[in-house]
C-alpha cells in the first residue's frame, strides 16, 4: 500500500508541475532590485580598525593606568613594573610613575579619539556626496 | 555545492553585472513561486512574496557561502518569507480563498481542459494538508530533494521531515484515490 501511495503521489506531483507567475514577474523582480539600487548605490561595510574587543582592551588599559594613579600615591609602582626585575624596564616603565604623564595621556587619547570619530563622519558624508553625484 | 553555473551567474552579479540576476530569476521563478503559492493559496500573495524573495536573495549574495546549496538556501528564504507573510496577515484560508487561489493558479496556463482538471484534483488534495506538508511534498515528489534537504530548507529536524511525509502521503493518496478513478488507470499504464 506504501508503494502504491507513493507512486500515485509522485505521478500526480509530477503532472500537476508547478504554478507559473505573472508574465511581468520578471521585469518587476529587475526593476525592484534597480530602483533600490538606485536609492542604495552601495552597502559598503564600516569595517573599523580597531574591533569592538581591541577597544574593550584599551579601555581597560587606560582605565587601569587611571585608577593606578589618581587612587594611589606617586610613590606606587605599577604591579607590572614589579615583576620586571631587569633595571631597563624599570626605567622605561617608571614613566608611567608619574600623575600629570599619564593624565596627560589619557586627554591626548580622549582628543584623539573625538576627532578621529568627527573626521570619519565627515568623510563618509562626502562619500557619500560624491556617489550620488556621480 | 552550488552548482557551477550557478556559481557562475553568482560571480558576474557581484561583480557588478546585476543584469546576471535574470538568469537567476528565470532559473528558480517557478519553483520560489510554486512554494510561495503552496503556503499562501493567493496567487498575488505569492507573486509578491517571490518578488521580496529574490529581491532578498540578490542583496544578500555577498554574505552567501558559495560551499553551501545555492537550491536550498533559496527555498529556504522562500519558505521563512511565506510563513512570515501567511503569520502577519493571519487570513486563515477560507473556502472561499481556496477557490479564488486555485483559479489564479491556472488563471496563466495553456492547457488542455483535462490536464486543467487534473491539476485541480492534485491541487485540491494538496489543500487537505498544512502549509509546510505542502512544501515538503512538493520539494520531494516534484523536486526530488532529499529529506535532509528538506529539513534545512524547513527546519525541522529529519525524524519529523520524515513522519510528516509519510502523513502527508497517506492523507493525499486517501483524497485522490476515494475521489478520482483516473489514478487506476495511471497506476495502470505505468
Amino acid at each position: 500500500m506504501n508503494r502504491e501511495a507513493d507512486k500515485i503521489v509522485r505521478i500526480s506531483i509530477k503532472k500537476a508541475g508547478l504554478e507559473k507567475p505573472g508574465k511581468d514577474f520578471l521585469h518587476s523582480v529587475m526593476s525592484k532590485i534597480e530602483t533600490q539600487t538606485e536609492v542604495a548605490p552601495l552597502r559598503f561595510k564600516n569595517e573599523a580598525l580597531i574591533s569592538r574587543n581591541g577597544w574593550f582592551l584599551i579601555g581597560g588599559i587606560v582605565s587601569l593606568l587611571l585608577g593606578t594613579v589618581l587612587l594611589t600615591d606617586s610613590e606606587y609602582k605599577l604591579p607590572f613594573v614589579i615583576s620586571f626585575e631587569t633595571e631597563m624596564l624599570h626605567d622605561y616603565f617608571s614613566i608611567f610613575e608619574s600623575r600629570i604623564f599619564v593624565v596627560s595621556i589619557v586627554i591626548t587619547a580622549i582628543f584623539v579619539l573625538l576627532h578621529t570619530w568627527l573626521i570619519s563622519r565627515k568623510m563618509d558624508d562626502w562619500y557619500l556626496r560624491y556617489k550620488h553625484q556621480m | 555545492m552550488v552548482t557551477s553555473e550557478d556559481q557562475y551567474i553568482i560571480e558576474q552579479i557581484l561583480s557588478g553585472n546585476i543584469s546576471a540576476f535574470e538568469n537567476l530569476v528565470r532559473k528558480y521563478q517557478d519553483m520560489v513561486f510554486t512554494l510561495a503559492f503552496r503556503v499562501l493559496n493567493h496567487h498575488e500573495d505569492a507573486e509578491e512574496t517571490a518578488q521580496d524573495v529574490f529581491v532578498k536573495v540578490f542583496h544578500s549574495l555577498s554574505g552567501f557561502q558559495q560551499k553551501s546549496n545555492f537550491k536550498t538556501w533559496i527555498y529556504r528564504i522562500t519558505c521563512n518569507e511565506s510563513i512570515n507573510r501567511l503569520r502577519s496577515k493571519k487570513n486563515k484560508i477560507s473556502m472561499v480563498n481556496l477557490e479564488e487561489g486555485l483559479t489564479a493558479g491556472f488563471y496563466d496556463q495553456n492547457q488542455n481542459l483535462e490536464s486543467d482538471e487534473e491539476k485541480k484534483i492534485v491541487q485540491q488534495a494538496l489543500l487537505t494538508l498544512s502549509e509546510t506538508e505542502r512544501v515538503m511534498i512538493t520539494l520531494y515528489y516534484y523536486d526530488d530533494m532529499s529529506i535532509k534537504d528538506i529539513a534545512t530548507i524547513t527546519e525541522m529536524t529529519e525524524t519529523n521531515v520524515k513522519t510528516k511525509l509519510f502523513r502527508s502521503r497517506q492523507k493525499l493518496y486517501e483524497v485522490l484515490k476515494d475521489q478520482y478513478s483516473l489514478f487506476t488507470s495511471i497506476i495502470q499504464t505505468n
